[in-house]
């Protein structure tokens, strides 16, 4: 599918599988869940096709719930692929470098890019309580519910780039033998 | 605020960050330098992008159906039916691999799962036939660009998305670009099948041509059950999206018996992943958005655009340059996602119609599916032919030239674009 190959161990200090067979398994857990959400948008979807052609005005807020349920879906689906190393990069600059550069390159884009996710946290924790006060037009849900994805997503995220840069780090102080 | 956000950008992705992390990282940095952007625009606009629109749903949607079709028997359906359609001529085989990358990328959506479904049957069988292997996978990857421009496209759903254009008046569009790129490639092929002698396919008779239409009939209604129903109004591309799910699901394998429901979990998590990483984009698009239209960069962009390129087909050349380049280590939707916002308001101003200018964005993107280094198609296909990039290159460039030159005349008669849909009424 799209992105890079699965992350090589004997390239850019970054394991082939993060936490071992224990996070193996939760990622791909996680990977199948997120399938679990978007067999749901797909359902319904097609059941407000149907009753519309049956002549039903329709289930409110049928057409909220696969909306809500897509930022699950990118959340927990974008959490599985980082896992696996399927976000699309241009590694083709970063290769040329010394190992020892390309582990310094890796902190800093590892480093950043969990500043960002962690910043995402970080704001939810004002938004989410907030957004729990407002309520869907359509099925009456509290929106804390759909914002909430956001930081249980990226802590997702996080954790295996947090492996990344621990390895990158480790990787730039090679230990004596 | 726009300028920081833009150089870490494009720093971090220099450095390898993914495309939608370096535009979280580009606004976190705008937001250090400027406190005017409060960081909690980043989830906000997230949240907001993912769940306001109900056509953006249409992009996982597709997703899964391609994936669905893809390994549902319909592949080989289609491609029993191009052979007893083209196959007769030198080169057969050939004219089969782009005629039926024509008719799944009407299923599909997506080159990657075109080369995937595609490739793993007519590589092999073309290497058994007596073709070389390296052409028979340059042409199967090259081939694939068809199925982002052919109707339905996941790439033209994120155009129309951004654009705030009609959905069905773009996958219109790219009826009759579809159709040059596969004339164009044809040309290539004459040639190269003559030179080398490679072998025709018998001629199919009536009855067996029968056979293999009736074959390929639960296969060919995915792509008239989609388009018919949005361009007839009976679906928003969204619920076509959803229709064609089910249908992939229940009409194919009653015919082909390939499809297994054990393999149905696999298929929605592999699903699940590229909506994610596509998704995640996306909604980092968001605050980025939000900053360019407060920093009214796309006007600055605008006005540069009218002094350094005046007339719109020297803008043009600009932006198809700026794609293939892009499209060398970019998927075309990231590309679309980060340079629509910028580029759309210039391109209007100086009188590019948005359908017309959307198409040109989806086939120079569409190009770096099969140009390294990093082609994601070139990918899928040197894995299933096991050779390796640089053996490639070379059977690969009569193909590129074919579309490029498709690509110009695309870029250069806005009426290849706008002539379908307008005689459809979506453009006037």
């Amino acid at each position: 599918m799209s992105g890079s190959p699965p992350l090589d161990p004997d390239r850019r200090g970054a394991p082939a599988a993060p936490f071992g067979r224990g996070g193996a398994r939760l990622y791909e857990a996680i990977g199948y869940l997120a399938g679990a959400v978007l067999a749901a948008m797909t359902v319904a979807v097609f059941v407000q096709v149907v009753l519309r052609y049956i002549g039903h005005a329709g289930v409110d807020g049928l057409d909220e719930a696969p909306r809500y349920l897509f930022v699950w879906l990118v959340m927990l689906g974008a959490a599985a692929a980082m896992y696996r190393g399927e976000h699309t990069a241009l590694e083709y600059f970063r290769d040329r470098w010394s190992p020892r550069a390309q582990a310094l390159i890796r902190v800093v884009t590892e480093g950043a890019g969990i500043a960002l996710f962690l910043t995402l946290i970080w704001t939810s924790l004002v938004l989410v309580p907030n957004a729990q006060l407002q309520t869907s037009a359509g099925l009456g849900l509290p929106l804390g519910y759909v914002f909430a994805a956001v930081p249980v997503g990226a802590v997702l995220i996080i954790l295996p780039m947090a492996w990344n840069l621990a390895r990158a780090i480790r990787a730039l102080w090679p230990r004596r033998s | 605020m726009a300028e920081t956000l833009l150089i870490v950008f494009v720093i971090f992705i220099l450095l390898g960050t993914p495309i939608g992390i370096a535009l979280g990282i580009g606004t976190l940095a705008a937001a250090l330098v400027f406190p005017v952007l409060n960081p909690i625009i980043i989830p906000t606009r997230f949240v907001g992008l993912l769940s306001d629109s109900f056509l953006i749903l249409a992009a996982p949607l597709f997703i899964l159906a391609g994936n669905v079709a893809a390994r549902g028997g319909v592949a080989r359906a289609i491609i029993d039916l191009a052979t007893v359609l083209v196959g007769r001529f030198r080169g057969g085989l050939a004219y089969v691999n782009i005629l039926d990358s024509m008719i799944f990328g009407g299923i599909s959506g997506s080159a990657v799962a075109d080369v995937s479904a595609l490739g793993t049957f007519l590589i092999p069988q073309m290497v058994r036939k007596g073709y070389d292997k390296d052409f028979a996978t340059a042409i199967t990857v090259s081939t694939a660009v068809m199925a982002p421009i052919v109707p339905p496209s996941i790439v033209a759903v994120v155009y129309a998305w951004m654009a705030d254009e009609s959905v069905a008046a773009i996958f219109a569009g790219g009826y009759l670009p579809g159709l040059l790129i596969g004339i164009g490639m044809a040309v290539p092929t004459f040639v190269i099948a003559r030179r080398r002698n490679y072998p025709r396919e018998p001629a199919p008779t009536l009855p067996v041509l029968l056979v293999a239409l009736r074959n390929a009939l639960p296969a060919i209604m995915i792509p008239v059950i989609i388009m018919g129903g949005i361009l007839l109004g009976w679906f928003t591309p969204t619920e076509a999206a959803a229709v064609a799910v089910v249908y992939a699901l229940l009409v194919p394998p009653l015919f082909y018996k390939e499809f297994r429901w054990r393999e149905m979990p696999g298929i929605l998590a592999d699903s699940a992943r590229l909506s994610g990483v596509i998704g995640l984009i996306i909604g980092l698009v968001g605050a980025f958005g939000w900053v360019l239209t407060y920093s009214k960069f796309p006007f600055r962009v605008a006005e540069f655009i009218g002094t350094f390129a005046p007339t719109w087909w020297l803008f043009l050349i600009f932006v198809i340059v700026l794609y293939v380049g892009l499209g060398t280590f970019l998927t075309p939707s990231e590309i679309i996602l980060v340079t629509v916002p910028v580029l759309l308001p210039g391109a209007v101003a100086i009188g590019i119609h948005p359908i017309h200018f959307g198409m040109v964005c989806v086939i120079a993107s569409a190009l770096g599916h099969v140009t390294p280094p990093v082609g994601l198609c070139l990918f899928v296909g040197m894995a299933i032919s096991g050779l390796p990039m640089d053996k490639l290159l070379r059977p690969l460039l009569p193909f590129i030239g074919a579309i490029i030159v498709v690509l110009l005349l695309v870029a250069f008669v806005p009426e290849t674009v706008l002539l379908v849909p307008r005689l459809l009424g979506f453009v006037k």
